[in-house]
């Protein structure tokens, strides 16, 4: 008796926590609609996709990291330093290279910028085995001081107006950037639940002395997760860009908070191998909402960073507090 | 002939200095089943690790169908089609049940380079592979809920999935049922002969299992491999006897470990047949292992009551009739020793059934474990302690004798008053007196003497001067009967002491002994020189120091005394007499008067045949001046007169003494302590024969003016007189040369008697 009722509670529990972070999500979105005036209007519901845009690139390539039981903190930096060489070499600003090349081009030379990257990263924590939180410690500092050594920090405008097709268009008033982020998640939510690539770095990410067993290549998938991290994030910078028309030396300052807060509510473990983007997205919704709230306030950015810095705190508790529940229940069933 | 799919060459793995693989070398041919076993640590799994590229060896290499394996890991051995089935490690939770059989066998097509999964191919040969094994879960299912027999039963299914060149299975059965481990041990036969795997390499648990799979089996032992069969060429048992391992080690442990043991152990078989038994039970039963082996154990060990000497049964035999643990641990079990000297061991002994792993009896295991010493130990401390409580108790009983003395008072006081000098009441008045008074004294002498508390006189007395006489008294006293044998062997008859005390106690078991012996007999009394040693004297209730001894053995034909009443005769008030005729003080006065003179006495006795009492004195090493018992008969007549200087702070005694010994025609000097002797001394000293010296006094007390006086004159004779009994001190002045010990207060025949021998 007493078993079953514990068994309800923890259900209960995890199936809050756990599986509906959209009905969460969805919960928030009513109350915010009832309670605040001038929330449930078109223009803020498309203003809280579009604002959940960058971060929810950067989540997915965070995520994927995470789930191989490593992190990536220089994401972040790796955007800004596409938004800022992309404004470079494209503009005719003064600080700019002067060269105007093609939006091509850029895109190409940051996703290159962003796999080399990724790949440096995967050599310093496959082969030479720092820990990642060094590693991309490092980079979180040196690539975004790169990209400003180049401008000298100045703030570059001018973007050629041939990034408005990626900026301008909208499909029934809403965004492309939405649509491409949402297929962004479609994508790499489809690589994770029907390839073998994504079965390996969930087996990986869960138990990596089982994964070598099983004939599993650790160093491939690491890599391939940092590669993939690399790219999404200069894809994201670029497209910051895009819609911001010009880079400063703020652009993309402290996603990589924002990002963790978004993972975090989407139930990605720090301890690999759990989690999916479905709810990562949910996660970057829900943060876009709360964000958005806090603009209607009017809230200072000091609080904001305040919110954000005690909101990871918190879930990460609640998510360890629930991880270990679940450990239990699942030690109970053995024992019984 | 076979081709050769796996050679393994020198395989060795270390632990820093630990060599948990060593020396690996095997070979398994195409189509074969091999199978490896071993004990616990014996490196099954390692090896099974090392096969599958997941542990690094440090030797060797691997060769696959005679080519060289290069890199050695998981994914390389897979791609050249060794699959390996590990015991645990083997799933992840994240992932459904589905998606963990197929990790790293999943079936998938290529869509621009990326692997997709077909899922639906996947489940359609999981639901297959699942009933072939009776396995009962959903493919699509989670790991977390399944039991440890599904969880093994799916790892197995694993092995459905591709077919390989060679399997390797690390104990696939151990979680599993008979029925499931049957199933599975058919479907790998099965593979084999159908080709879908090569060969198979079988880590196993269950032996039995192994042997009625496999082909080969190689047996591993602590990194070794110490023996390779083919499966129709060996026996169960010979393989366990080959796993639980090397005979000569473990019969080596074992020898060490019984010949440490203390007690005797003996082994015996189910016939009882001794199979093993070690030095401690060579010494007891007198026999060596060599001339008892395989002989029924009642052969070497020859068990008695001690009391009735009737034969014991071996507790064994009953042990192994009854199947339980018998104990003898009665005080009366002799062992009889079987060598020339025949010796005899008190014992207590204990057997134990042996089973083996079957529950089924095997044999006994016996120990006996030798208690002489230990009894006899305790049958002594038993005896000394009693004897010590009673003693005080003794003590206090003497002051019951106050009222006899309240009866010579009475008297005293009739005397005091009768008016009318009626001389012959006042004459039955003083014999009542003196009868009242003598009674008391003897009681009380006989009770304080057991008490540790009486007077004794210290002077060197020849024992061979007591026996004849005590013999002559003995003779006058009882049955004519009875013959009396005295032989004086002791070359040594002189010890220190007190004469009336130890006559008395030959007289007294002289005594016992006639009362033993109703009808006629002969008491015999032997002296001999006898050493004891060290040992002796430590074990021995009595404190006695190492040295040469007077043995005085008393011993008679008599009706024996009881065994079990042996160890009360010493204890004051038990008599086996009737009522009235004995005091049952005799004896523990004996026993007193012995512990007084440093010395010990024991008894000996069977009944029907006798008893010896000896008595052990410590020898003076001084020659002992003749008594002359003549002359201590008739007190008022000395041959010798003498100059006697008494000191003794206290005036009472000073007068008392004066008067006593001038009245046997002494001449006395007087001094009140040490000093005024000491000086008195030195004016007199030529004329000054004897000097009696009291002990405790003030100003200079005896001990100091004893020193004083034997500096001027190292063989002046003297007399130490105290309150006290014996201690320590005194023993100190003796060694220096004391010529006697009084007890204070003095009496006439006693200071006589010291003095006359002190002269002559």
């Amino acid at each position: 008796m007493n078993f079953k009722k514990l068994t309800f509670v923890n259900k209960t529990l995890s199936e809050i926590f756990n599986n509906n972070i959209w009905l969460f999500g969805f919960f928030l979105f009513l109350l915010f609609s009832v309670t605040i005036d001038g929330f449930s209007t078109r223009e803020n519901y498309i203003n809280i996709l579009y604002h959940s845009v960058f971060i929810g690139i950067l989540a997915i390539a965070e995520t994927y990291v995470l789930l191989a039981k490593r992190i990536d903190l220089s994401i972040e930096s790796t955007a800004a330093f596409s938004g800022i060489i992309t404004v470079w070499l494209c503009s005719n600003s003064l600080y700019s290279s002067g060269l105007k090349l093609p939006i091509w081009f850029s895109l190409i030379f940051v996703i290159g910028f962003g796999l080399l990257i990724g790949l440096i990263t995967g050599f310093l924590v496959v082969r030479l085995k720092v820990n990642s939180f060094l590693v991309t410690l490092a980079s979180y500092l040196f690539i975004r001081a790169l990209a400003n050594e180049i401008t000298q920090g100045h703030t570059l405008t001018g973007l050629p107006s041939t990034f408005l097709f990626v900026s301008e268009p909208t499909i029934f008033n809403i965004p492309l950037m939405v649509f491409i982020m949402l297929g962004l998640f479609a994508f790499f939510e489809y690589i994770l639940r029907f390839t073998v690539f994504g079965k390996h770095l969930y087996v990986l990410g869960e138990n990596k002395n089982m994964a070598a067993k099983m004939g599993i290549n650790e160093a491939k998938i690491s890599y391939s997760v940092f590669i993939i991290a690399g790219i999404l994030a200069s894809i994201a910078g670029w497209l910051i860009v895009a819609k911001e028309d010009g880079a400063s030396v703020f652009i993309a300052q402290n996603y990589i908070f924002e990002v963790f807060v978004a993972v975090l509510i989407g139930r990605i473990s720090v301890n690999g191998g759990k989690g999916n983007l479905i709810d990562v997205l949910a996660g970057c919704l829900i943060l876009s909402m709360i964000k958005i709230v806090f603009v209607i306030y009017a809230f200072s950015p000091y609080f904001t960073d305040i919110f954000i810095g005690i909101l990871i705190i918190i879930i990460a508790s609640i998510n360890a507090i629930s991880e270990r529940k679940n450990a239990s229940v699942f030690y109970k069933k053995e024992q019984s | 002939m076979l081709k050769t799919l796996l050679k393994a060459i020198n395989i060795g793995k270390f632990f820093g200095k630990v060599k948990a693989l060593q020396d690996i070398n095997l070979e398994i041919k195409s189509g074969e089943v091999v199978g490896i076993v071993g004990s616990g640590s014996a490196g099954k799994s390692l090896l099974a690790e090392i096969l599958a590229g997941n542990v690094q060896a440090n030797t060797g290499q691997l060769l696959l169908e005679n080519e060289v394996i290069t890199k050695l890991n998981p994914a390389q051995i897979k791609r050249v089609g060794i699959e390996v089935f590990y015991q645990n490690d083997v799933f992840a939770n994240n992932i459904n049940i589905l998606s963990n059989i197929f990790i790293g066998r999943e079936i998938y097509k290529s869509f621009a380079g990326v692997k997709i999964l077909d899922i639906k191919e996947m489940k359609e040969i999981a639901t297959q592979k699942f009933s072939e094994l009776s396995l009962n879960v959903s493919p699509t299912g989670t790991i977390q809920n399944l039991s440890s027999s599904e969880l093994q039963l799916l790892n197995f299914s694993r092995f459905l999935l591709n077919p390989c060149k060679l399997a390797i299975f690390d104990e696939p059965t151990s979680s599993l049922n008979p029925e499931q481990a049957s199933t599975v041990t058919s479907i790998i036969r099965e593979s084999v002969k159908s080709g879908f795997c090569k060969s198979v390499l079988f880590i196993g648990h269950d032996v039995k299992e192994v042997m009625s799979l496999c082909d080969r089996i190689i047996i591993l032992k602590q990194g070794k491999i110490i023996a390779k069969k083919n499966t129709t060429d060996t026996t169960f048992a010979e393989v366990m006897d080959l796993i639980s391992g090397d005979v000569e080690e473990k019969e080596a442990n074992l020898r060490v470990i019984l010949n440490a043991i203390g007690d005797a152990v003996i082994a015996s078989n189910i016939q009882n047949n001794i199979i093993r038994m070690n030095p401690i039970a060579e010494k007891l039963t007198g026999m060596s292992f060599d001339e008892v082996k395989g002989k029924h154990i009642s052969e070497a060990v020859n068990l008695v009551d001690s009391s009735t000497m009737e034969s014991i049964d071996c507790p064994a035999c009953e042990t192994l009739a009854t199947g339980k643990t018998i104990t003898l641990n009665k005080r009366n079990t002799l062992l009889i020793s079987n060598n020339e000297d025949t010796n005899e061991y008190l014992i207590s002994a204990s057997s134990s059934p042996i089973f083996n792993e079957n529950g089924k009896l095997n044999g006994v295991v016996s120990i006996f474990r030798d208690i002489t010493k230990e009894s006899h130990l305790q049958a002594k401390l038993y005896q000394s302690q009693k004897l010590e409580s009673i003693g005080q108790l003794a003590g206090g009983v003497a002051h019951d004798f106050n009222n006899m003395l309240s009866g010579i008072m009475g008297c005293a006081e009739l005397l005091k008053s009768s008016k009318n000098k009626d001389e012959e009441k006042q004459t039955k008045y003083i014999d009542l007196i003196l009868k009242t008074a003598e009674r008391a004294a003897e009681l009380t002498a006989k009770l304080s003497a057991f008490g540790r508390k009486g007077k004794i006189q210290s002077v060197a007395i020849d024992f061979h001067d007591i026996i004849p006489d005590a013999a002559d008294i003995l003779k006058q006293t009882i049955d004519k009967k009875i013959e009396i044998i005295v032989e004086t062997q002791a070359e040594n008859s002189i010890v220190i002491g007190d004469r009336s005390g130890l006559q008395n106690s030959i007289m007294n078991l002289g005594i016992n002994a006639w009362h033993a012996m109703p009808n006629s007999g002969s008491l015999m009394i032997v002296t001999r020189n006898i050493y004891l040693n060290e040992q002796y004297c430590s074990e021995s209730s009595f404190e006695l120091t190492p040295g040469d001894f007077l043995e005085i053995s008393i011993s008679d034909t008599g009706c024996g005394i009881p065994q079990n009443e042996i160890k009360n005769i010493f204890e004051p008030f038990f008599t086996t007499k009737e009522q009235g005729k004995g005091t049952g003080l005799g004896l523990s006065a004996v026993y007193g008067m012995v512990q007084d003179h440093d010395g010990a006495i024991s008894v000996y006795s069977e009944e029907g045949a006798g008893t010896t009492f000896n008595i052990y004195l410590p020898c003076a090493k001084s020659k002992s001046i003749k008594h002359n018992n003549n002359k201590s008969i008739n007190e008022d007549i000395n041959k010798h007169t003498a100059t006697i200087l008494l000191v003794d702070d206290e005036s009472l005694l000073r007068t008392l003494g004066k008067a006593l010994l001038e009245e046997s025609g002494h001449k006395i000097i007087l001094a009140e302590n040490g000093k005024e002797a000491v000086d008195c001394f030195k004016e007199n000293k030529d004329d000054i024969d004897i000097i009696i010296l009291d002990m405790i006094m003030p100003i200079m007390n005896g001990e100091e003016a004893f020193t004083e006086i034997k500096n001027i004159n190292p063989n002046q004779k003297i007399i130490i007189a105290s309150g006290f009994t014996k201690n320590s001190k005194l023993d100190e002045l003796a060694k220096r040369g004391i010529a006697g010990f009084i007890h204070k207060p003095f009496r006439k025949k006693e200071l006589n008697d010291l003095i006359e021998s002190t002269l002559s």
